[in-house]
């Protein structure tokens, strides 16, 4: 009888956080797709598409394709290098990945400019995308690696040579996280204007702010962003497809105890050691190069600390508001991440709930926000600080029920069972096995939505408390003015935040191996 | 040893949580004004601080910013129109102000400070008013650009003497170019307004992020002629780069026609309808209108073309005598959906 009230309670609070999810995540979209409704049902929306408009989705669509592919391969190479690395220390490679993607195509643009190349079109606009996202895809092709079984790959070395079991085996193991990856860099790229714009490359996300901009009608703006939720589908269709088949091939995986392998004693051929080394040098220039340009540009030590002293309040507003999105998001998460787990047409939804909102573009959700938020409550929400909080928790708790979903897949659920029978209550067995076990996916989900949410922009700026800012608000002010110098002091002193933020993150993350594996 | 990692994780959980709780919504309490401004912050927030030390008033601001567009604190008063949070809205330019009035956000209000500013940039109803204006200008790269090639007109941004590739405009679909090119479809007629600009997009003329991205290429030879806003072109002046800055269109037409003078684009102030700091808002709005203020931030290098008689221009426009367009804001703004929609069809390809 425990052991069913146990079930019930462990449901409930499944379903109440799967509600909290689609209220925080998906009503603002719903107020947003209501207001699309009526006005489409009042005879709006016959211009709207045009071929004009096709030709650009095609063409972006192309891009984003171009540089999911792209991110995706010097990714997966990138983290079969550091896959055979040990310790937190290899996290540090992902020191800027807070910066905004524009602060890296500034960079870029500096430096073709020094070596005489092109400093426009859609090559540049690439690749420097495909800079900005690589954090992302190593980090989740990272995730993909470490969770195969050890005892899987051992069988498969012991019969055929390290490629093949790296090809047949290790890969297709890894291939939940790593398409994933690439799921979530086109999506990213196929939703950003900025860096496109600026190397001079028309893109279909440009055009729905210009739309916005000239309408001010936020519903002919999402019904403009409607073939972006249509591509999201698509790809989560075609995701789930072959995440399933990938996950039904590898049953029993997360039963051994013995998820954690590292590619240390694997032999690469050469042509893949030079591959890997290529990827190796990308990884260097995706550090390099900005750290390098605005090191440069900050000049002097009394610039940079003058930067930061000015720059106090809009510090600490930033940590506050991502370490809170940070920490929400796990709940949200976690109960998203049962959901991914299903099977069916359930499953398929929680996809869907997963990977939709990151197709809606940031100031929309910051405008359904206000619908939900800006009315008489009884506890003030619009107007606080709860509201960055919420934009953050609406544009990135997606990224936590994934990281959420590969933690508990390389999780021995024979713990989890065995703490169900001999654990005397819920709420410890919660805090004593459960939480210890997932909690370095959720440590990683909690500094991923961290980093992402330090530099969000778009939402955040539609709903910010009056008088306050984050970092990313003030370093996008100073940049129109041409502070070089302030700007890059502001983008150093973020990476800085995110390393002792990823610093901490790694001693506990650390000491959970240790841990886990007493 | 275990309990420790959950144990903590809470303590840091109800931190977080503390510390938000302190950030409560003050709506409507004395004392306090709210400005949402799509200003640079680097100008304004000396002038609201003065502001807070000379009345006592805490100022709560929301500053814009360019990567968003103009999609950004336009929107949001427009999304908070029914429950608002701001009192004041006071934009770097007359378009989003004029689309707030529209819009039924602002509420009427006729500042004292703004008897002798000219009538064309105010709003006969007192929904709002102008001041410190900016200018529309060209900046040319002295190593890139000789002296009998320097334009003087926008139109001789379509003069073979400087090719395609060296020319750089903002986006036109947004900000102050998108007012720039309103402004001349107003004077010429909507034909020759996309006439215009077809030509410009014919000849490979390059279309950057911004003013901002404009000023900077210019500002380091990757362009040799850019059209942007005074203040930008100020700044690469202030910062040492071989530029100079011309003044378009300050003689008289091709065939001894008028002269057209260039865009003035002044500041807009209004008071947003249900403000709920009214008294301060008033405040507020009368001292931004105040002379001493408009010559401050002339002072600054935000503002060019005072509006106030007696205000004097420094900086890098001292002693010019600018002509500018006679047209009025509500003309060109009437322009400006026209505008817009050809200039979408022909740059976002």
């Amino acid at each position: 009888m425990r052991i069913y009230r146990r079930r019930w309670v462990e449901r409930t609070c499944h379903t109440l956080g799967v509600a909290a999810y689609i209220f925080i995540v998906f009503l603002p979209l719903a107020v947003l797709a209501g207001r699309a409704a009526v006005w489409l049902a009042g005879g709006g929306g016959g211009d709207i598409f045009s071929l004009r408009r096709l030709d650009l989705l095609a063409r972006s669509t192309g891009q984003a394709l171009a540089v999911a592919a792209g991110a995706t391969l010097l990714g997966t190479l990138a983290a079969l290098f550091l896959w055979r690395l040990h310790g937190a220390v290899r996290w540090l490679i992902f020191l800027l990945a807070p910066l905004p993607p524009y602060i890296h195509a500034l960079a870029w643009m500096a430096i073709a400019a020094a070596m005489g190349a092109p400093q426009r079109g859609v090559g540049m606009s690439a690749w420097v995308q495909v800079m900005a996202f690589l954090p992302l895809s190593t980090a989740l092709a990272l995730v993909g690696l470490e969770s195969v079984e050890s005892g899987l790959v051992e069988a498969a070395r012991l019969a055929r040579p390290d490629f093949t079991a790296l090809r047949r085996v290790v890969l297709p193991l890894a291939a939940p996280a790593i398409l994933t990856g690439s799921g979530l860099c086109f999506l990213l790229s196929l939703t950003d204007y900025s860096v496109p714009s600026l190397f001079q490359v028309n893109t279909y996300s440009l055009e729905i702010f210009s739309e916005f901009s000239a309408s001010s009608l936020p519903e002919r703006a999402f019904v403009l962003a409607l073939p972006l939720l249509l591509l999201t589908g698509l790809a989560t269709l075609l995701l789930v497809g072959g995440l399933r088949r990938t996950a039904e091939s590898s049953s029993g995986r997360g039963r051994s105890g013995q998820a954690r392998q590292g590619g240390a004693a694997f032999e690469w051929p050469g042509w893949l050691t030079i591959l890997i080394g290529a990827a190796m040098a990308a990884w260097l220039a995706q550090v390099g190069a900005p750290l390098g340009v605005l090191i440069a540009q900050t000049g002097s030590w009394a610039q940079f600390s003058q930067s930061v002293g000015e720059a106090r309040s809009e510090i600490s507003f930033t940590l506050l508001t991502a370490a809170a999105a940070g920490l929400l998001c796990l709940p949200l998460g976690l109960a998203l991440s049962g959901e991914l787990m299903q099977k069916g047409l359930r499953g398929r939804m929680g996809w869907l709930l997963m990977l939709a909102p990151l197709a809606v573009p940031a100031p929309l959700v910051g405008i359904g926000l206000i619908a939900v938020w800006n009315r008489d409550l009884p506890v003030a929400v619009y107007g606080s600080a709860w509201m960055p909080v919420l934009a953050m928790l609406a544009r990135f708790s997606a990224l936590a029920a994934l990281l959420a979903l590969a933690q508990a897949r390389r999780t021995d659920v024979r713990l989890f069972e065995a703490a169900d029978i001999f654990q005397p209550g819920l709420l410890k067995t919660w805090l004593v096995v459960r939480l210890p076990l997932l909690a370095p996916g959720l440590l990683a989900a909690a500094g991923v939505v961290f980093v992402l949410s330090a530099g969000e922009l778009g939402a955040t700026l539609i709903v910010a408390p009056p008088g306050q800012a984050t970092l990313t608000m003030r370093i996008y002010n100073y940049l129109h003015y041409g502070a070089s110098g302030t700007v890059a002091g502001l983008c150093l002193s973020m990476a800085l935040a995110s390393v002792g933020m990823g610093a901490a993150a790694a001693a506990i993350f650390g000491r959970g191996r240790v841990e886990d594996g007493a | 040893m275990r309990q420790s990692k959950p144990f903590s994780f809470l303590v840091i959980f109800w931190m977080v949580w503390s510390l938000l709780a302190c950030s409560p919504r003050d709506q409507g309490q004395p004392g306090q004004v709210v400005i949402y401004t799509s200003v640079d912050q680097v100008y304004a927030e000396p002038i609201l601080k003065r502001f807070a030390a000379e009345t006592g008033i805490q100022v709560k601001p929301v500053y814009d910013v360019e990567a968003t567009k103009t999609t950004g604190l336009v929107n949001r008063l427009i999304a908070e129109k029914d429950r608002p949070l701001a009192d004041v809205f006071w934009s770097g330019e007359f378009v989003e102000t004029l689309l707030l009035q529209e819009k039924g956000v602002l509420q009427a209000y006729r500042s004292p400070n703004a008897t002798d500013i000219p009538a064309m940039y105010k709003d006969p109803d007192g929904y709002w008013t102008g001041f410190a204006g900016r200018m529309r200008v060209l900046l040319v790269n002295k190593n890139k650009i000789n002296h009998d090639q320097t334009p003087a007109s926008v139109d001789d941004l379509l003069d073979a003497a400087v090719p395609g590739e060296q020319v750089g405009i903002a986006q036109p679909l947004f900000g102050t170019t998108l007012d720039h090119a309103a402004a001349i479809y107003a004077l010429r007629g909507a034909q020759q307004g996309r006439a215009f600009f077809q030509d410009l997009k014919q000849r490979g003329v390059q279309v950057v992020d911004g003013n901002s991205v404009v000023r900077d290429m210019v500002a380091d030879g990757r362009l040799g002629v850019g059209l942007l806003d005074s203040d930008d072109a100020c700044v690469a002046l202030s910062n040492g780069a071989p530029v100079k800055i011309i003044i378009p269109d300050q003689t008289p037409g091709q065939k001894g026609g008028p002269t057209q003078g260039t865009l003035i684009i002044p500041n807009t102030l209004g008071i947003v309808a249900g403000a709920p700091h009214l008294k301060e808002a008033r405040q507020l709005v009368d001292f931004l209108l105040r002379p001493e203020t408009e010559q401050a931030l002339v002072d600054a290098g935000w503002s060019h073309a005072p509006l106030h008689p007696g205000v004097k221009v420094g900086g890098c426009f001292k002693g010019i005598k600018v002509i500018g367009m006679t047209l009025p804001i509500r003309e060109i703004y009437a322009n400006l959906a026209a505008a817009q929609k050809d200039l979408t069809e022909i740059f976002l390809q």
